[in-house]
């Protein structure tokens, strides 16, 4: 049984979301080139280290709520791409449920994470759930977006300083939170971690020391009780649901 | 002949044979020191007492590969209901176990440089690659589908598409390979450290006192021991470096956290195994030597008998120790406690001299009280009987009893156990040395004068008379009655008697052992069984094709649940034709990489620079040699055998003339190992039509052996009885001779029958106390034969039965399977001996 879900989870690895970040690491081993360019915008965040009362004084800005709901844009910037891949979507949140995250285009795919379960919906609606426990390595990764999230929706920066080291500037009209893998191959991975706002929650983006940039910007994002519609992604029976429904 | 060597024996004076008893004891006890100088010790590996098997050299290399590998192996969780602590003390034990390089080598949690040395090495073969799916996609032409899945990770920020790998690898098909290569996987690690889940489910264990154990974190640490892990100084080195570290590391986590460690591996096994010997060979042979000194003590009262006793002990262990060094250069722990048993029979031979000698003065003494009333045996001396005589009496039986148990002992030397021979010569020895001390030693030493032991005789006496009258009125109606009875439950026990020879039976570790290591297990999903598959071919590139057509077998019983997990060279090492293949298929991709980059918004400058790496490396394969000599294939090297050099020459004629041939010039081989076996049976018939394939199981090897000297000693011991019927009746004729091997052919039959009863499978070693039985089962009959009034001998076998029964009986006790057996047996065997043998004297004087 275990080693039929093991098959299982590896196959299900093309999923969108489902990465594996060891593998992202040992893959920017292979580096026959080195870019000497580093985006170098965020030295001084880097150079900031975040003390409490600084992350303290976030928090209550970022406020907080049990549950909120908003849509992403997320654009990819990669050398090698003649132009940017942009797509879009929106995201659940519920403190006690998880997160869901919802791709609606270019092409619908979508992923669902409670506390153990992890839920892949792809093109075409297809449902694929597999387990923490099956593939704790798999998991644990596919978690580091919604563990951010999380900790940022809610509030509660402390599960973060278990996993990064936190670089934080403040101004009177934006705040940014830089965060460095404190694993050394998920560091390989995905060196810096920049999170932006002026109030709530407006940006997240993904550096790497190629010059790859990823940034997925938020925007409606709203505190608010989800609706029926909503919850029903977090159930594990519920009917396979196409994500193009998602909106 | 026996008459006459008592004679000759009997003009020698007690100091002459003091001086010849002396010399030998001190020639036995150089012979021993000499032995302890050259260094030999007592060995308690317990690999050593199991038979060699023989096997085709290349089984015999691949077995000795696995054990290398595994034996020493040791594995420890850190479990922690909080993951950070779970991770810091595994650290701490990592650091402790390095600097403890005496003890430990390969000490380390997740092999991040292995795993980067696996990327190192694939990733310029990357064209010869493929996974099975992307084969099979590429096959049925749905490029599109592999592009759909490339898409979808290129819209992935958290995934593995970047510009550097796209721009050598645009389809991303090296990722999904990489991941089939890396071990699947129940951990996940963190921070350079293996990290594991234990479920909440477990809570259901009671004996865990810390409810909280559900959802905690076990962080994995592994290490390589120095040495073998049944070597006892390599054994005790490893453990006390490693208790170091572990109380090292709980102390500086605090006491206030709780974390456990859960130990894995042969090295935990062989210790419980080794402390459980040393504390029984302590603890029963003490109890068997109170016991035996209590009984003397009880029947003589006095203390020079004891002391006799001491001393006959004494020399027979030198001669029993000096002996098996000398043969062995070591005595194995096991030979130790089998050989506590020696104590009990050694001192028969004082038993019976003392016997005789206070039964010849009570003799005496009635003779001069009741003039007249004189034993009828003419050689009875009037006068007060010496050591000389005494000896002189017991001579002819006690060196009969010498010659039929050393031939018992032979027999059990023939086993192909070494430690069973060791035994045997053990024993054999300790019983010639106790025998040799009653013939040289005694007529000198024990000539003091004995207090009379009126008292006890006259039990004795009492006792005898007592079987006589049970046994006079036999031969009647009640006779046929008990003779029916004893047969019913003969036949009712025989027919219940089970075979058990599984070897694993024979190995309990206790469940402290096995309790933390099946967790481990649990947590590590699997581990490595005993059992490997052997794949062997001609040529190298024919191994592999046959590995790889072994993988859809080995893959549908994973599916099955009959196999955990398997670790098959063909993932790793592709044979060449399956590599020209996974090439071939890309070519689908790179005669049309423009309009696939195209399709996947890559730029088209790219185009050329992968267009010439991948026609580059055409002719760029992975060989075994290329592989084997990386620091990824290392790891694997161990399951790889090729043919020895001096063989190679031969090899190559071979090939030449004989290609297809499948014999035994096939000299290539290949291990593959599988953990969590759960079915055997269906294992070994899922692989036994695939050429090339076997399974080799070594324990069932062992076992198979077992039981064919199970039975084989079970036709020694029939072979014995007849042999020690034709020395009998060469004395004492055919009539007497059959009687007296009667009682132990009986006391046999009816152990078996007991042990039946008793629900306790038959085993080597309950067929090699058989003949422990038959060898003094035939003392005690032997004695009462000889003897021509009763009491002394009777006292005396009496006293034997005893301190035999305590010596033995206490192995019944003992929590090591093979010595239970072996005590169970001899419990009963000899109780039954002792019951049956009066009944000699019954019938040596309706006889005479």
């Amino acid at each position: 049984m275990m080693t039929h879900r093991l098959i299982h989870a590896a196959k299900a690895a093309l999923c969108r979301l489902m990465f594996c970040l060891s593998l992202v690491s040992l893959l920017s081993l292979v580096s026959l080139v080195t870019h000497a360019e580093q985006s170098t915008d965020y030295e001084a965040l880097f150079n900031a280290p975040a003390d409490n009362a600084g992350l303290s004084k976030l928090v209550t800005r970022l406020g907080g709520g049990e549950s909120a709901r908003g849509e992403f844009t997320q654009s990819r910037y990669l050398k090698v791409l003649k132009k940017p891949l942009v797509s879009r979507g929106e995201f659940l949140f519920q403190d006690k449920l998880g997160i869901a995250w919802l791709q609606t285009a270019p092409f619908p795919s979508g992923l669902v994470l409670t506390q153990n379960t992890l839920v892949q919906i792809d093109a075409d609606g297809n449902r694929q759930v597999s387990h923490a426990d099956d593939n704790p390595q798999a998991g644990a990764m596919a978690q580091m977006m919604p563990n951010l999230m999380s900790a940022l929706l809610s509030g509660d920066l402390a599960p973060l300083q278990a996993q990064f080291t936190l670089h934080l500037l403040q101004q009177a009209d934006c705040w940014q939170l830089g965060l460095e893998p404190i694993d050394p191959l998920v560091k390989q991975a995905m060196p810096r971690i920049v999170l932006q706002g002026s109030e709530g929650l407006e940006s997240l983006s993904l550096l790497d020391n190629r010059g790859d940039l990823s940034i997925i910007e938020f925007n409606a994002l709203a505190q608010r009780p989800l609706t029926a519609d909503e919850l029903a992604y977090f159930r594990l029976d519920s009917d396979p649901r196409p994500a193009t429904e998602a909106r | 002949m026996i008459l006459r060597l008592s004679d000759r024996l009997g003009r020698l004076s007690a100091n002459i044979r003091l001086t010849f008893w002396l010399v030998l004891l001190a020639a036995m006890a150089l012979l021993a020191a000499q032995a302890m100088s050259r260094g030999a010790g007592v060995q308690s590996d317990i690999l050593a007492m199991l038979p060699k098997i023989q096997e085709d050299p290349l089984t015999q290399r691949a077995i000795d590969r696995v054990e290398q590998q595994l034996a020493n192996r040791i594995y420890l969780g850190v479990v922690s209901p909080d993951q950070a602590t779970a991770i810091k003390g595994a650290k701490q034990l990592l650091s402790a176990l390095h600097s403890a390089p005496e003890a430990f080598s390969q000490v380390q949690s997740a092999d991040m440089q292995g795993a980067q040395a696996l990327n190192r090495f694939y990733f310029p073969y990357r064209f010869h690659l493929l996974t099975a799916q992307q084969k099979s996609l590429l096959a049925s032409g749905q490029l599109a589908e592999l592009e759909a899945n490339t898409l979808a990770q290129l819209y992935n920020a958290f995934g593995y598409a970047n510009s550097q790998l796209l721009s050598q690898d645009p389809l991303l098909l090296y990722p999904e390979l990489l991941k089939q290569l890396s071990p699947q996987r129940r951990l996940k690690v963190v921070d350079g450290i293996l990290v594991g889940q234990e479920l909440a489910l477990k809570a259901t264990d009671r004996t865990s006192s810390n409810k909280d154990t559900q959802g905690s974190s076990v962080a994995i640490v592994m290490a390589q021991g120095v040495g073998s892990a049944f070597n006892p100084k390599a054994q005790e080195l490893q453990l006390s470096r490693l208790e170091g570290a572990i109380s090292q590391m709980q102390k500086s986590l605090g006491s206030e956290q709780k974390v456990s460690v859960l130990k894995g591996g042969a090295l935990f096994h062989a210790s419980a195994a080794t402390t459980q010997a040393k504390r029984e060979v302590s603890s029963l042979g003490l109890a068997s030597l109170i016991g035996v000194i209590l009984l003397v003590w009880l029947a003589f009262r006095s203390i020079m008998p004891l002391t006799i006793a001491a001393l006959t002990i004494a020399t027979s262990l030198v001669f029993a120790l000096s002996a098996t060094l000398w043969i062995f250069t070591q005595v194995h722990l096991l030979t130790l406690v089998f050989g506590t048993s020696l104590i009990g029979i050694a001192i028969d031979y004082s038993f019976h001299f003392y016997c005789e000698r206070l039964q010849s003065q009570k003799a005496d003494s009635g003779a001069t009280e009741h003039d007249g009333l004189k034993e009828t045996t003419a050689t009875t001396p009037t006068t007060g009987i010496t050591a000389t005589d005494a000896v002189a009496r017991v001579f002819p039986a006690a060196s009969l009893a010498l010659l039929t148990t050393v031939i018992a002992y032979l027999a059990i030397g023939l086993t192909p156990f070494p430690g069973m021979q060791q035994v045997a010569v053990f024993c054999a020895a300790g019983l010639l040395g106790a025998y040799l001390t009653l013939i040289f030693a005694y007529p000198k030493l024990a000539s003091s004068a004995m207090r009379p032991g009126d008292r006890a005789l006259g039990l004795a006496a009492r006792y005898l008379s007592a079987m006589q009258a049970i046994a006079r009125p036999i031969n009647g109606v009640k006779g046929i009655i008990l003779t029916l009875g004893l047969l019913l439950a003969a036949i009712f026990g025989l027919n219940r008697l089970g075979v058990n020879d599984d070897i694993r039976a024979l190995q309990q570790s206790p469940l402290s052992v096995t309790q933390g290591e099946q967790r481990l297990r649990q947590v590590m999903s699997g581990g490595t069984d005993n059992q490997f598959i052997l794949v062997r071919a001609e040529s190298a590139e024919k191994l592999l094709t046959r590995l790889e057509a072994l993988s859809p077998t080995l893959a549908s019983l994973q599916h099955q649940d009959v196999l955990g997990n398997s670790v098959n060279l063909a993932r790793y090492l592709p044979s060449q034709a399956s590599q020209q293949e996974a090439y071939r298929l890309q070519g689908e991709i790179y005669h049309k990489l423009p309009q696939v980059l195209a399709r996947l918004g890559l730029d088209e400058d790219l185009a050329p620079v992968l267009m010439a790496s991948f026609e580059a490396s055409a002719n760029e394969a992975i060989t075994p040699d290329n592989f084997f000599a990386s620091r990824a294939g290392e790891l694997f090297a161990p399951l790889w055998l090729a043919p020895d050099v001096a063989d190679t020459q031969g090899q190559i004629q071979e090939k030449t003339s004989n290609e297809t041939s499948d014999s035994d010039d096939a000299t290539y081989g290949a291990i593959v190992l599988l953990g969590g076996i759960t079915d055997l049976h269906a294992l070994t018939q899922a692989v036994a039509p695939l050429t090339g394939v076997t399974l080799v199981d070594k324990v069932q090897d062992i076992s198979d052996v077992m039981a064919k000297y199970r039975s084989l000693t079970l036709s020694l011991l029939g072979l014995a009885l007849v042999v020690a019927g034709l020395i009998f009746s060469l004395r004492f004729g055919l009539k007497m001779a059959l009687w007296i091997t009667a009682v132990p052919a009986l006391a046999a039959l009816l152990t078996l029958a007991g042990l039946g009863l008793a629900g306790s499978p038959l085993t080597l070693f309950h067929a090699l106390a058989l003949i422990l039985v038959f060898g003094i089962g035939v003392d005690y009959s032997l004695f009462f034969a000889e003897s021509h009034r009763g009491e002394g001998v009777m006292m005396a076998v009496f006293m034997s039965a005893c301190s035999t029964l305590m010596a033995f009986g206490l192995l019944a006790f003992s929590q090591t399977p093979a010595i239970h057996y072996f005590g169970l047996t001899l419990l009963l065997g000899i109780g039954l001996t002792f019951v049956l043998s009066p009944f000699i004297h019954t019938l040596t004087r309706i006889d005479k």
